[in-house]
């Protein structure tokens, strides 16, 4: 009945409709949880990593990644001197803007300038003293201090904006005229229908980086819950879904299962500055209480990674082994009572609604003896409160594990820029100047020793609980493209999806 | 829902009580309605009322492995976290019945009362029919979900908020009952002899009015039932509890549950037990209404004529 | 006129709620005004930050400025900002608006004629259709989320014929005819979510027209008319018919209230663009001036389509028309 229901699918026409991809090469439809709000570089939503992926299908930076690491991009090559603190950029020639005006190295001058005074959310300024054009090809930055992470997180992921649009802009979260969205990438805005989140780019068929796949790329907005009915019912040509039993139902015949490395963290915050989760020993206890395989398992149903205590995933480069929390309630007891805690109390678990992992880590937590009550709120409240480290214990599912590790200095010093990274402090000396020393060391080796030592201190520590890891599984059907791979540690700062635009540009 | 009869309460129509009269008439047993509505709430208030004695598990536990099928163990499968359904499903119907019941006394006691102080004055009266008549143009369900928002959704918020909100209609109704029976001799006859207003109203119209005001909580649950499991299965209801509509939730929440056959045992036990309780609240309420319907569409009739 | 002025009354008392409720329920009322937090999100500001907002929302002034301030932005058609949107909410509600009016106006028309068709037909057959009318009264009590499921399971999954989501193809090539093919994506499209609220609507329609049409049958003037000639046909639709359509008239107006209910549960279970799957996000962003706007709008429709139905009434009933304005 199943494969008779799915051979119905297939054929029947929604009358009217055009199925997602007529003829291969015409138009493909991808989809997205949630909508992400009008896609120029100032006004998506930083909610999600949906939003800054649709943007680079219409914006380039100077480097970019690919399925091994990273690969030259607007800036065809570079040129790292004065112990770190200067890179020099020579720009590719002929690279134009969407609206035919030539790209030039004041335009990237100008976008550093710029974003300097009004930030981007994925990209951290602070490094970056001046950028300077020489000349029309070429870039120099000079940085504030010899900042190791400056190509992966900065040159990689801030986006090239046009000089002549967004000089006489100075306010532009509200600047969203179809000017906002002019960038030299290989699809050009089309239209965008807010509510349904309904996106439609067009093929620049002047890239410079090749000929798009596509004539039409399309986003449509469809909840994760159903995104293989729409697959199956050919709404898209592709679902994503973070649930093991999904993809298993689709392996074979003419879908393929493209899983990403596991970058999507699920993870426990502890406000180490408000009661009792300012004592050490209580986080531990906290630690012990939980069995994490347990809470992966019954979420997304298999192929869990459990957390690592020093927050950096398995199975990544910067991975180091560290000392282990295992499920050991006893031990938690023993701790509790060992440091006095009064049963009586009760903590306040911050997560999104529907979440089942903060039931499961309730029950876990009360079967020690510690008292939990839920408090949903939605993503922006979230954010505020722990921004303003104004809750207790909190729980975060969110990407950007696996990429450069400097995000641990950003989290766990208070330099935190982005919505999932806020309410993490840890006040230890050691770890700060470890902090300071991995962001400006030019040899790989002494800083994967020193990124090691920094993930011993978190799992001594333990501001945080990385409980599992989940995968982002893309079903796809094989006759829409099957040109999907997975980047090196995640698009941009690492972000782990397939919305590479070097899977959908020919060259 | 608002039936045939009580819909009429709103218009005159000088034949309708004799084409009610016919249709009592064609209808040949009374019976098996109240009968099947009343084993139906039997039946659920059962389970509501042993759950803990028969329910296999903790509903709350995860005693199942995640998305389980139907086996020994738990016969109806387990959820997504593998929590057993079956267990879930006889707990349920405590939040049901619950919020159904104590939300339709609250609400009923709030439209008795309003409806017989009409009766005190005419004064008083104005302002019953004007609240009631604010009470009929708020749209509910919306208002519902506004004070969980402010207040958070806990089954308590939920029980006021539909208590206070749906007494308008019946208000209504008892109010056209009270004027009615105001008209009458009996009446003139005990204000002669000096029997306060107050005193009228409890000794003599009052037990007058207790068809209509059964005949309204019956419905009120239904109602209240209905407005539950819909908060509940738009994820909006009380995250502490697990009730029908929370199952339904859940099961619509995950991303197989039409794909593979899953939907079988995850998501219509929940559904049709919310369906079931309602139907049969809406046979009990059926069943009341046909046998005191020429009694209430007098009362309803006359009180039309009185408000032109 | 005694009905216009008891709307007019209805309608101030609406606006009065709407007014009271932020500023009665217990919390800080800029809370309940600045959206996407609720009580907590408050702690998040400094004194600075708190004072200045209450300033913008008008908030530090007394009661009665506050009241004066809330009537002009009801003037201008101004229902505040949704911030976790970025936009006025009057143009969110007006985006979506079409979407609604598309579900309610189908799903009442649906209910309606075909409530009404066969509740004629039911009466004048002398209440033969006991077993249907206690089918489709049974169905009619369910949840509208219950109905839903149930069709998209019938007609989206087992026989997937329809689409179980959204309002339209997104880009779709309408071809040639393009309004013809659009059309037909919508109506695929709108399906589903219109039976669904027709199915729980209809009950109603039918029970009524069916009890008023055997009130009418009993009438002298039927028997009068039969006496004149006129074929039974013609009895059914312009005598019978015409008068039982009057409590209809009335319920179109009663059953709005519950129909918004319904429209919020659909048009979420569907992922139907409209006012009420809007009632749902902003829920779960705690978004409060969208919920308090679309409460008001609820409230503001309710009264306007009762009136409108009063109005149609005595337009239609000439006993009505002949009582004094008492």
């Amino acid at each position: 009945m199943l494969s008779a229901a799915v051979a119905l699918g297939a054929c029947a026409p929604f009358a009217g409709s055009a199925p997602a991809s007529a003829t291969p090469g015409k138009r493909i439809t991808l989809s997205w949880w949630i909508d992400t709000g009008y896609p120029s570089p100032f006004s998506f939503s930083n909610v999600g990593p949906g939003g800054v992926v649709k943007e680079t299908m219409l914006f380039d930076t100077l480097v970019w990644k690919d399925g091994r690491g990273v690969i030259p991009w607007l800036a065809e090559s570079w040129n790292v001197q004065d112990g770190g603190r200067t890179i020099v950029f020579r720009l590719r020639a002929n690279v134009r803007w969407h609206d035919g005006r030539p790209f030039s190295a004041e335009d990237a001058a100008f976008s550093f300038s710029y974003f300097a005074k009004h930030p981007y959310g994925w990209a951290d300024l602070n490094s970056v003293a001046s950028a300077t054009a020489d000349d029309s090809r070429t870039l120099t930055v000079k940085l504030q201090w010899p900042f190791a992470p400056f190509i992966h997180d900065v040159a990689g992921v801030l986006p090239m904006i046009p000089t002549h649009v967004w000089s006489a802009v100075s306010d532009p979260l509200r600047f969203q005229g179809p000017d906002a969205v002019i960038g030299t990438g290989p699809y050009v805005f089309g239209s965008y229908t807010e509510g349904q989140g309904a996106y439609l780019f067009k093929a620049n068929d002047g890239f410079f980086a090749g000929r798009p796949a596509f004539r039409e790329l399309a986003y449509r907005l469809l909840p994760e819950a159903q995104q293989p009915l729409g697959l199956q019912n050919g709404v898209v040509d592709s679902a994503l879904s973070t649930a093991y039993e999904v993809q298993a139902h689709f392996n074979g015949g003419d879908y393929r299962v493209l899983k990403t490395a596991p970058l999507s963290i699920v993870r426990l915050l502890f406000n180490v500055n408000r009661p009792p989760f300012d004592n050490r020993d209580f986080r531990r206890a906290v630690a012990h209480a939980l069995d994490r395989a347990q809470i992966g398992q019954r979420v997304i149903h298999g192929d869990v990674v459990v957390g690592s205590p020093g927050v950096i995933p398995p199975e990544t480069p910067w991975y180091r082994a560290v000392s282990q929390y295992s499920y050991d309630p006893d031990r938690a007891k023993a701790l509790l009572s060992g440091i006095g805690y009064d049963p009586a109390t009760t903590i306040q678990l911050l997560a999104e609604p529907d979440a089942p992992d903060s039931q499961l880590v309730r029950s876990m937590l009360g079967a020690v003896g510690i008292k939990v009550q839920i408090v949903t709120a939605d993503p922006k409240t979230r954010t505020a409160r722990m921004k303003a480290l104004d809750f207790q214990m909190g729980l975060q599912k969110h990407i950007g594990v696996g990429g450069d590790p400097d995000f641990l200095r950003r989290w766990y010093a208070g330099k935190a820029f982005n919505a999932f990274e806020y309410g993490n402090v840890i006040h230890r000396a050691d770890f700060s100047a470890l902090a300071e020393r991995q962001a400006s060391e030019q040899d790989p080796v002494a800083r994967k020793t020193q990124v090691g030592q920094m993930q011993a201190i978190l799992a001594d520590e333990l501001p945080s609980l990385a409980l599992y890891h989940r995968r982002f599984y893309l079903i796809y059907r094989r006759a829409a493209w099957d040109r999907w791979f997975n980047t090196a540690g995640g698009i941009m700062s690492g972000i782990p999806l397939v919305d590479n635009k070097l899977a959908l540009v020919l060259h | 829902m608002k039936t045939a009869a009580h819909i009429s309460a709103a218009v005159r129509i000088p034949g309708l009580s004799r084409g009610m009269a016919r249709l009592s008439v064609a209808v040949p047993r009374l019976q098996p309605r109240m009968a099947i509505g009343l084993s139906i709430v039997g039946l659920t208030s059962a389970m509501a009322l042993l759950a803990p004695l028969i329910a296999p598990y903790d509903p709350h536990a995860y005693s199942a492995a995640p998305l389980a099928s139907p086996s020994l163990q738990h016969w109806l499968g387990a959820n997504d976290v593998g929590q057993d359904t079956l267990s879930q499903l006889l707990y349920g119907a405590r939040i049901s019945l619950l919020v159904g019941l104590v939300a339709a006394i609250a609400s009923t006691a709030i439209a008795w009362g309003l409806g017989l102080l009409s009766g005190v004055s005419r004064l008083a009266d104005a302002i019953v029919s004007g609240s009631a008549d604010l009470m009929l143009a708020l749209p509910v369900l919306p208002l519902v979900i506004l004070v969980a928002a402010y207040l958070g959704a806990s089954v308590p918020v939920v029980i006021i908020t539909l208590g206070v909100v749906t007494w308008g209609p019946f208000a209504r109704i008892i109010r056209g009952q009270v004027q009615a029976e105001l008209r009458k001799p009996y009446i003139e006859a005990a204000r002669a002899v000096g029997t306060t207003p107050v005193r009228t109203l409890i000794r003599h119209i009052a037990p007058a009015t207790v068809p209509t005001a059964v005949a309204k909580f019956v419905m009120t649950v239904q109602y209240a039932v209905v407005a539950q499991a819909s908060l509940a299965f738009l994820g909006l209801g009380d995250p502490t509890t697990i009730s029908w509509g929370d199952m339904v939730h859940r099961a619509a929440l995950s991303p197989l549950i039409f794909l593979d056959n899953s939907w079988l045992w995850r998501l219509v036990p929940s559904a049709l037990a919310i369906g079931l309780l309602v139907v049969g609240f809406a046979l009990i309420g059926w069943a009341i209404e046909e046998r005191s319907l020429p009694t209430l569409l007098r009362l309803r009739l006359a009180r039309e004529v009185d408000e032109g | 006129m005694r009905s216009a002025i008891r709307y007019l009354l209805l309608l101030v008392a609406l606006f009065a709620i709407s007014f009271a409720l932020p500023r009665a329920l217990p919390g800080d009322p800029l809370a309940a005004l600045a959206s996407g937090g609720g009580q907590d999100a408050l702690l998040v500001l400094t004194p600075q930050a708190h004072q200045q907002l209450l300033a913008y929302y008008g908030l530090d002034q007394p009661l009665p400025h506050q009241a004066l301030r809330f009537i002009g932005e009801m003037i201008r058609g101004d229902l505040g900002y949704s911030i976790s949107a970025s936009q006025p909410v009057t143009r969110l509600i007006l985006d979506r608006l079409p979407w609604t009016l598309l579900l309610v106006a189908l799903s009442l028309v649906l209910a309606g004629v075909f409530g009404c068709a066969a509740g004629l037909l039911a009466g004048y057959r002398h209440g033969r259709y006991e077993r249907l009318s206690a089918v489709l009264l049974l169905v009619g009590s369910l949840p509208d989320f219950v109905v839903g499921i149930g069709l998209i399971l019938l007609l989206g999954v087992l026989v997937p014929i329809l689409p179980t989501s959204g309002a339209a193809t997104s880009f779709a090539d309408c071809g040639g005819l393009a309004i013809g093919g659009c059309a037909a994506d919508l109506a695929a499209h709108a399906a589903l979510p219109v039976l669904t609220l027709a199915l729980v609507q209809l009950p109603a329609f039918f029970l009524l027209m069916r009890a008023a049409t055997l009130g009418e049958l009993g009438q002298s003037y039927i028997t009068a008319a039969r006496a004149r000639g006129l074929t039974e046909r013609r009895v059914a639709t312009r005598h019978v018919g015409r008068n039982a359509i009057l409590p209809i008239i009335t319920l179109l107006g009663l059953r709005l209230g519950t129909l918004l209910g319904g429209v919020v549960v659909v048009e979420t279970l569907f992922g139907y663009p409209g006012l009420g799957e809007l009632t749902y996000q902003a829920a779960l962003s705690r978004d409060f001036p969208v919920l308090q706007a679309l409460f008001l709008l609820g409230g503001v429709a309710i009264l306007a389509l009762n009136a409108l139905a009063d109005l149609w009434r005595r337009r239609i009933d000439p006993r009505l028309r002949a009582e004094p304005a008492a």
